[in-house]
């Protein structure tokens, strides 16, 4: 596997990353096809703060520390994709003055009974340094390694 | 009665690449029992082994979450489609767990 993504869609996902610092930012990555590049970038809101505000005990972590991607927009993405014949392709987040990888959280949150609740997502991961983009790295999932490992990925020109 | 049942792109390797299927049920439990007859192996995704949902799992009927309706005896006759839709969720590393918290001195 291998992630291809247009420069307009990464420049957007980059600056809701930016904005979102110190907290986490998550968001949907899609595609007019169901193989090729993706083309667009969906910035959703992290309700994660809303959740521990709701149930502490349940939901220990704030934005700060980890993004719950609001369902609602999820399902209207979705439904849109679905409507106009495109492919949700793919999810990212933000880490915060943290490295672009899979955390232990990552991965607890995107298993099911050690089966991948997204298979064949890209995962894209940007480290937000000081408020800016350090690295940004994309994951996928091993069905032979029962794990998720890091993928090429390559920013395209728009017009390629 | 059959009901349309949306399959989100990423989980469309149980569907053979299919958007959406068409199930038969009169419940959202029973649409699901018998989706796995066409996306084998879908259902164990969905559903716990006590047949359940599972938790990071969300499912609609049109646009109302059926954890707001009758879970699994929601019906759907009058529904126009179901939808599949799991949780998108994570976190950074470095965060001390509540387990971690309360076993420190």
């Amino acid at each position: 596997m291998m992630l291809r993504i247009t420069r307009s869609a990464f420049e957007v996902l980059v600056r809701h990353a930016e904005k979102a610092f110190p907290e986490e930012c998550c968001g949907c990555l899609s595609s007019p096809e169901a193989e090729g590049p993706v083309t667009t970038a969906h910035p959703c809101t992290n309700i994660q703060n809303r959740l521990h505000e709701e149930d502490p005990k349940m939901h220990p972590r704030t934005a700060r520390d980890a993004y719950h991607l609001d369902e609602r927009e999820l399902f209207r993405i979705q439904q849109e994709l679905d409507d106009t014949g495109r492919h949700l392709r793919g999810i990212f987040h933000s880490h915060p003055n943290e490295e672009s990888y899979f955390s232990a959280e990552d991965k607890r949150r995107a298993l099911c009974d050690d089966e991948p609740l997204w298979p064949d997502a890209h995962y894209l991961i940007a480290s937000i340094r000081g408020g800016r983009l350090a690295t940004a790295k994309s994951f996928t999932w091993s069905p032979a390694q029962k794990d998720f490992i890091e993928e090429p990925m390559e920013v395209l020109a728009d017009d390629a | 009665m059959a009901v349309k049942v949306n399959i989100p792109t990423m989980l469309r390797n149980y569907s053979n690449g299919q958007p959406s299927v068409l199930v038969e049920g009169t419940t959202v439990g029973e649409v699901l029992q018998n989706l796995d007859q066409s996306c084998a192996g879908i259902k164990e995704r969905l559903l716990d082994k006590d047949g359940r949902v599972r938790r990071f799992i969300n499912i609609y009927v049109d646009s109302e979450d059926i954890r707001l309706l009758r879970d699994l005896e929601t019906p759907v006759a009058s529904a126009k489609e179901i939808r599949i839709m799991p949780a998108i969720a994570g976190g950074r590393p470095g965060f001390a767990s509540p387990c971690a918290v309360l076993r420190s001195p």
